[in-house]
């Protein structure tokens, strides 16, 4: 019957071919959407959690109700160094998150120093590469000498307001944790543009060394944002960095992934996702479409040598087998040929990039949306699930296309149909 | 009504003075214009010169510094913290046009922002607000007065409501003034119904030859455990003051005498 099958198709190549050709796009579309999207998702918590988050942060309980100067943690209590090795962690950055007025004699503004220790923080966030283009460089490694201005890295709309450029001196006033006024000269070394508007308006980076003695707050910090490998979404790690927080017990300490941070960020991802589902359908819906109108055009148009086999003694049940067996062969050879082209197009766009800058706004080719800044090229994820699930979906959606048919030709009238009428 | 004097205290004080704005007093109420002239003439000062300490206590921290100020008329005032150490030097100053603090480990003025006015001033209670207000009580306020009894104390008290166009963060401000005196003994903030914070004047004595109070208290309703304390130790007034010294040069002269 298989063999019946595939001559019936190969007798009306073209129609198979169609029909074939269009399992193949749809579910090499399928595949290529898919991996498109979900780097367009990743892509999205990434900027969220690129510019400043990292994927999990640590944070004394207190300051997750009050962000203020006074609920610091030692740095020991979290045993940064045994964080730093543990599997799945990327990078551990603590910083001192300190409020104050910057500025000169004709100007000033409120800024969060947000004290970093450089080189920790480049593996977390992007902010060390982030630099304008030929705006100064990333923060030194070690903390100002004495009597040298402190370094600063600004973000880029507080120093076009400051009118601070590379070189400019600032003066920083702010209250430290044990109630003094803290005062210091600051030297602008580098401007970033984060793609965070907020830290873009605020964002000024200095060594934490530094911003612990503004602060006056020796060995401590506000904040611990941690890099998390993909593996397992970033879980594993997560558990292991809370089971050496709790080992140590320290309740005072609270670990929270970005999404707990932000959740109306990750609210927003979430619905994107899932606004993505109407797409896979619209989608499916066409192949399914297109598969159904061969299928019914050629159990239409085979009417007659349909009823030739029904005359010569075919079951209707051996006649409804068949018609759902071509179309599962269609469907097989269909997504077979989709799944070779698909995964081929996405390989490459993972491999080298689509270039998103027909959308871009700015200058440089990257692009915002929602607040959220991307890349000027956008690599492709692929893997295994997203080869599976198309090519199941569409057997599936060609099995249901063909039943109707099937039944169709099982249910004809030989006579009537040999004869031309029905 | 410009009064300056004593830097701190008549900056805080004047601007509580009751508008000289003529009202049909009640039979046994002095007139609002009675009880501002008194004030004026209490406070009212070419120029002033003291020294006062601050104590801040906060639920986190508390500490005391020692400020050394200036004035002169209304507009220009001087502040430069002398202990502790390490705030030493630290300066704020007030002209016509604006506020200005100094930080002197960078040697640099910084101008702070009109946004920044309803901060706190020097980590005290106070805001810059407070220092900054214009002697606009007269065309801000509306006052009225009455006796008003507390315990066995008997107050005149003004109350004073912003006219509704007037720059006022508060919706009414109560003052007591002791009955013989009219010395100011309390001040009440309120934003509604609510007092927001309140300040007490306590321990008249004689300072530069004036019978004013010596301690003023600043609580904030919302954190009764905290409060800002400034106790004034010597005052000088209608004194000839160096010239130039509300200027950067002077201020910087000024901080970095010890």
């Amino acid at each position: 019957m298989l063999t019946l099958a595939l001559r019936n198709l190969a007798r009306n190549r073209w129609r198979s071919a169609l029909t074939l050709g269009g399992i193949a796009v749809a579910c090499a579309m399928l595949i290529w959407s898919e991996g498109m999207i979900a780097a367009y998702l990743s892509e999205m918590a990434g900027s969220v959690t690129a510019a400043e988050l990292g994927d999990a942060q640590i944070h004394a309980r207190a300051y997750t109700e009050e962000r203020s100067i006074f609920h610091a943690f030692d740095e020991g209590a979290a045993g940064l160094d045994e964080l730093r090795e543990l599997p799945g962690v990327e990078g551990c950055a603590p910083r001192v998150l300190l409020f104050g007025l910057v500025g000169n004699e004709r100007r000033s503004r409120v800024g969060r120093l947000t004290g970093v220790e450089p080189e920790h923080e480049a593996r977390v966030t992007r902010v060390a590469r982030a630099l304008r283009p030929g705006e100064g460089r990333w923060l030194a490694q070690r903390p100002a000498a004495p009597g040298e201005p402190r370094e600063v890295v600004l973000g880029c709309i507080l120093a076009d307001e400051l009118e601070a450029e590379i070189g400019a001196e600032l003066v920083v006033f702010l209250q430290a944790a044990d109630g003094s006024l803290g005062n210091d000269l600051l030297e602008v070394v580098g401007i970033v543009r984060t793609g965070s508007s907020m830290l873009d308006r605020a964002a000024i980076y200095l060594h934490i060394d530094d911003a612990r003695l503004l602060g006056a707050l020796e060995g401590r910090c506000h904040e611990i944002a941690c890099a998390l490998d993909d593996e397992g979404g970033g879980g594993p790690a997560l558990a292991a960095i809370g089971r050496v927080l709790s080992e140590r017990g320290s309740k005072q300490l609270v670990l929270r992934h970005w999404s707990e941070i932000v959740p109306v960020l990750a609210d927003m991802i979430e619905l994107s996702r899932r606004s993505m589902w109407v797409l896979y359908g619209v989608l499916y819906f066409l192949a399914g479409l297109g598969i159904f109108n061969t299928q019914r055009m050629s159990a239409f148009e085979r009417r007659r040598e349909l009823g030739v086999l029904l005359a010569i003694g075919v079951t209707p049940g051996r006649m409804a087998g068949l018609i759902v067996l071509e179309t599962l062969c269609l469907a097989a050879i269909g997504t077979a040929a989709g799944l070779a082209l698909g995964t081929a197009v996405t390989w490459y766009h993972a491999r080298y990039g689509l270039d998103m800058g027909a959308f871009a706004s700015t200058g440089d080719g990257s692009f915002s949306y929602l607040g959220v800044e991307f890349a000027p090229r956008l690599y492709f994820h692929l893997d295994a699930g997203m080869m599976v699930a198309p090519m199941v979906l569409l057997f599936a959606v060609a099995l249901l296309c063909a039943l109707w048919p099937a039944r169709q030709s099982a249910r004809l009238d030989a006579v009537r149909a040999i004869a031309g009428r029905s | 009504m410009g009064l300056w004097g004593g830097a701190f205290l008549a900056l805080l004080l004047h601007g509580h003075a009751p508008p000289a704005r003529s009202q049909l007093p009640d039979s046994s109420l002095p007139s609002v214009r009675e009880v501002t002239r008194k004030l004026d003439t209490l406070y009212r000062s070419r120029s002033s010169h003291g020294t006062l300490r601050m104590q801040v206590q906060t639920r986190h921290f508390s500490r005391t510094l020692e400020i050394e100020s200036w004035s002169s008329g209304e507009d220009l005032a001087l502040m430069v913290i002398r202990s502790p150490a390490r705030e030493a030097g630290t300066a704020t100053l007030r002209t016509e046009e604006g506020l200005w603090n100094y930080a002197p480990r960078a040697d640099r003025l910084m101008r702070i922002p009109p946004a920044l006015l309803s901060d706190n001033w020097m980590g005290s209670h106070f805001t810059n607000d407070d220092l900054m207000r214009e002697s606009s009580y007269d065309d801000d306020y509306h006052t009225e007065l009455d006796w008003h009894s507390e315990g066995e104390t008997r107050f005149l008290r003004a109350t004073m409501t912003p006219r509704p166009d007037a720059p006022v963060v508060y919706t009414r401000v109560v003052q007591l003034l002791e009955a013989e005196s009219w010395l100011p003994r309390r001040v009440d903030y309120y934003d509604g119904d609510e007092v927001v914070r309140r300040m007490h004047f306590r321990e008249p004595r004689l300072l530069g030859g004036r019978r004013l109070p010596a301690l003023l208290e600043l609580v904030p309703s919302d954190r009764p455990e905290e409060i800002t304390r400034v106790i004034y130790e010597k005052m000088e007034f209608d004194l000839a003051l160096e010239p130039g010294l509300f200027t950067p040069r002077g201020l910087k002269r000024a901080a970095r005498r010890r």
